[in-house]
């Protein structure tokens, strides 16, 4: 089978074929907000989907969560069940500080990356020796535990105990941000200006954009951080430990600062989600954090595509809106169905079973089979060098 | 070597990053953090007024004044005393405020988040049975009312985004009987600023009772505290004082309600509250610190908890020489889905009774209650079933708040806040005597009187074992009782 568009890695077709990817990607991630700000809601078969910048930020952050998951199941091939453990904590850390101390909301970051990646390395000491679904009950058990911990009453006072701790701080946007004079840019364009409503943006909706696009450029440094991480000698690592153990050893991987060090890491970038939450959400409750939300990251993660990054981000969505989706379908033409019930979970379940079958590897990796279907990139051959490795040079302009 | 320099190097670069992204933003941090100190002062200030009837804008930052002197004398006052000196307060509303949003020539929209997914999905029928209500009552001030609502799973989050969606997209005049703790916890704060009616949480925590700092929010249920307070009361008629008493509660929020206010009226009372556990929510079963209370052989059993541990705690007394009264949690009513499963083991345990059971034969002659049965049936459902009747029950309050604003004026969010704060009628979905008043921060609590019954497992019904037992106007507000 030949694709439809070759490409040679490296030359300036490739590149602009990439740019173009990129640029069309860039656009719907900037047009969206100011679509659904207005929440344009489609309606099928009378029933009508809303998709809020709520829901969207909420699904991105979700994307980084899945991420991190990634980091451990994906990347490293060890089973964890316990991650809303770290993203409860990077949430509650966040709620805290800004609540009771008035930090802002980035700033919080400061505290939440090294708390939860200690956190997240002491978790990874048992999976020095324990593995497989061992591994799994004992994270678990974490994920099973953390509302208990939050509303332990000597906590309660700072975490709000049972229901929950509240966020009054709102991320306004700056005065020389004029989302208004873009939204009404986009508003006054010909044809598709009705997609994005009209009249401009009310104060609610400027926040939610403003809001949404902090999410998303927070979602992308993570994002890039990770990649960068897994095309470095240390990704290798962590892929060669997860392939074959032994082998990986015998080429001097240390196979315990690499395990430890991948749940640390993925601790980190969920504390990084949970924060994330916290500032689009605006609200932290101990049982959201809960052993259900664990399995739920999971489900995303493996209906989207472990141990790639349009997986997780695939998985977010999948995880917010497929429960929010269902709630709002009331009429199935030719069922006579009450679907009043808890179908959001069901199909999670379903598409579990059926994409295990179907598409092995996920939503992603689907994606690439379609991909490959039509644009094929012939890889450059690779030069022999003796220079640094490509870790290095992600790090250089720091150290120059 | 090299191994570990890559390692600092890559901390490094994320250090370096973070604190980028930190300084990056550094403009909506500082706006957050004068968001968070513009905020105070509305809480100092609303309390300031509770006392002295100050001028709110003597308070307010200098650079707000103006907007405060804009809105001044023109037809709306800026302040409306709610009773008992809680203030509300619509000078600190947003900019694009509208008072009579969700109000067109033919309709009234009010929204509603309820859980149709998850363990609580069963309550999601209550905003069915809201809908129910208005369709058969017909027209309030010439307009239809429709109930806007939407699936939050009983997830605090998802209720949030649903109420920010609701008011972004839907065009609503407020909120009412949002289900749960959290869940209204979650969007209180947000309510209040945006200055939209938050009426009749539905949830029995004592804190919805609080006008003085959160006058657009109110509380439908039973407070919890006061529950304790008309079991102290009932066991005493029974009893006597210096009945023993042994409780157990769950050990959260809710468990914690109850377990206080029982211990503050077993003392107040002169009861012996001879033991006094705690379990945890998570737990497989409470059949270990039932046979603790057994041990203790009480008068009275107190069960503060709720879900499946009422009928496991019900059962498990049954099942012990122990023959105690046992009381039981409010939230543990609906026969179907706890009292039926364990038969005739539930024979005898009591309750708060303050509404009328639609498939109670007791009042299978009531006026309200064939309305409501044949309402539900002519919307196609079973009114044994699910919580339609339960949202039947809660509309009839929902239409009273509405007479109210409509003789305060007309129906808008101010008015809508300040009927729920000024309701004084007694329900016809409510048992007989029980009286629905609340009077700003002097009475905050709409329901404070019940019955207490006993349930006939044959019969599968409940049977009033005392008068009405009511502490009307007697809760006060929010931490002053």
């Amino acid at each position: 089978m030949t694709a439809r568009w070759v490409f040679d890695e490296g030359t300036p077709r490739h590149r602009s074929y990439q740019a173009i990817g990129w640029g069309l990607f860039l656009l719907v991630v900037i047009l969206v907000p100011f679509v659904f700000a207005e929440t344009w809601a489609p309606t099928v078969f009378g029933n009508k989907y809303t998709v809020s910048l709520g829901n969207i930020g909420h699904a991105v952050a979700w994307m980084v969560a899945i991420l991190g998951l990634n980091m451990v199941v994906g990347y490293t091939g060890q089973l964890s069940l316990g991650h809303s453990f770290f993203v409860g904590s990077g949430a509650f850390m966040t709620a805290i500080l800004v609540e009771d101390f008035g930090w802002p909301f980035v700033a919080t970051l400061v505290v939440v990356v090294p708390v939860t990646f200690v956190i997240g390395l002491l978790v990874g000491i048992p999976a020095l020796r324990i593995q497989g679904l061992y591994l799994g009950l004992i994270t678990f058990g974490l994920a099973a535990v953390f509302p208990s911990i939050i509303k332990l009453d000597s906590l309660a006072d700072r975490t709000g105990g049972s229901n929950g701790k509240n966020i009054t701080s709102d991320l306004v946007p700056p005065d020389w941000l004029n989302l208004e004079g873009f939204a009404e840019f986009f508003q006054g364009l010909p044809v598709i200006g009705g997609l994005f409503g009209s009249g401009g943006l009310s104060r609610r909706q400027e926040e939610a954009v403003y809001k949404y696009f902090l999410l998303v450029l927070m979602a992308a440094v993570v994002f890039w951080l990770v990649r960068n991480l897994v095309h470095s000698r240390i990704g290798r690592a962590m892929l060669a430990l997860r392939d074959n153990p032994t082998g990986a050893a015998v080429s001097g991987v240390n196979l315990a600062a690499y395990k430890t060090l991948g749940f640390g890491l993925s601790a980190a970038v969920g504390g990084v989600a949970g924060m994330m939450y916290a500032a689009t959400i605006g609200f932290a409750s101990a049982d959201e954090f809960g052993s259900t939300l664990a399995i739920f990251f999971l489900v995303g993660l493996i209906v989207g595509g472990p141990a790639t990054l349009t997986g997780p981000i695939i998985g977010g969505l999948v995880i917010i809106f497929v429960p929010v989706w269902a709630g709002q379908t009331e009429e199935v033409p030719g069922l006579g169905w009450d679907l009043n019930g808890p179908y959001g979970s069901l199909i999670l379940g379903v598409m579990l079973i059926v994409l295990t079958f179907l598409l092995p590897g996920g939503v992603a990796y689907g994606l690439r089979r379609l991909r490959a279907r039509f644009v094929q990139v012939v890889p450059a051959a690779p030069t022999v060098r003796s220079g640094p490795a490509p870790g290095d040079m992600v790090a250089e302009p720091i150290s120059s | 070597m090299k191994k570990r320099r890559l390692l600092r190097l890559v901390a490094l670069l994320m250090v370096f990053g973070l604190v980028a992204a930190a300084c990056g933003s550094d403009d909506d941090g500082d706006d957050g953090s004068v968001a968070a100190e513009e905020e105070a002062p509305e809480e100092e200030a609303a309390e300031g007024e509770a006392a002295p009837e100050e001028e709110a804008a003597e308070e307010e930052a200098p650079e707000e004044e103006a907007a405060g002197e804009e809105a001044p004398e023109e037809e709306m006052a800026t302040e409306y005393d709610l009773g008992g000196g809680a203030i509300l307060d619509i000078s600190e509303c947003p900019d694009d405020w509208d008072n009579s949003a969700g109000v067109s020539d033919d309709e009234i929209r009010i929204g509603i988040t309820v859980p149709r997914s998850g363990p609580l999905a069963g309550f999601g029928t209550i905003a069915d049975g809201v809908q129910i209500y208005f369709d058969n009552y017909g027209p309030v001030d010439g307009k239809s009312v429709t109930i806007v609502d939407r699936d939050d799973g009983y997830e605090a989050a998802r209720t949030l985004t649903g109420v920010e969606e609701i008011i972004d997209t839907e065009d609503v005049l407020g909120f009412s009987f949002i289900i749960g703790s959290p869940n209204n916890a979650a969007v209180r704060d947000l309510l209040n600023e945006e200055c939209i009616p938050h009426l009749w949480a539905s949830t029995g925590l004592p804190d919805w009772g609080d006008p003085v700092n959160f006058p657009w929010t109110s509380g439908l249920l039973t407070p919890y505290t006061t529950e304790a307070d008309i079991w102290c009361e009932h066991i005493v008629q029974e009893f006597g004082e210096g009945a023993t008493v042994a409780g157990l509660f769950m050990n959260n929020d809710f468990g914690k309600a109850y377990q206080a206010q029982v211990e503050a009226c077993t003392a107040e009372n002169g009861l012996d509250l001879v033991e006094n556990v705690v379990h945890d929510p998570a737990a497989e079963s409470v059949a270990n610190e039932i046979t603790t209370l057994a041990a203790s052989d009480a008068d009275v059993a107190i069960l503060g908890t709720t879900g499946a541990f009422c009928p496991q705690g019900v059962a498990g007394v049954a099942g012990s020489p122990w023959e105690p009264m046992v009381l039981v949690s409010a939230t543990c009513q609906n026969i179907g889905l706890f009292w039926d499963p364990i038969g005739p083991l539930a024979e005898g345990f009591r309750i708060l009774g303050t509404v009328k059971d639609v498939s109670d034969p007791t009042y299978a002659d009531d006026a309200f209650v064939l309305e409501a049965r044949a309402a539900i049936e002519a919307a196609g459902f079973d009114p044994a079933e699910g919580s339609y009747s339960t949202g039947y029950q809660f509309g009839r309050t929902l239409q009273e708040t509405f007479d109210v604003a409509l003789a305060l004026g007309g129906i808008d969010r101010v008015n809508l806040a300040r009927a729920a704060y000024g309701l004084d009628f007694e329900s016809e979905a409510s048992l007989p005597g029980i009286t629905s008043i609340t009077d700003g921060s002097n009475d905050s609590y709409i329901a404070e009187g019940a019955f207490i019954v006993s349930f006939d497992a044959e019969n599968r019904r409940y049977v009033e074992v005392s008068d009405v037992i009511s502490f009307e106007g007697e809760t006060g507000t929010f931490g002053i009782g």
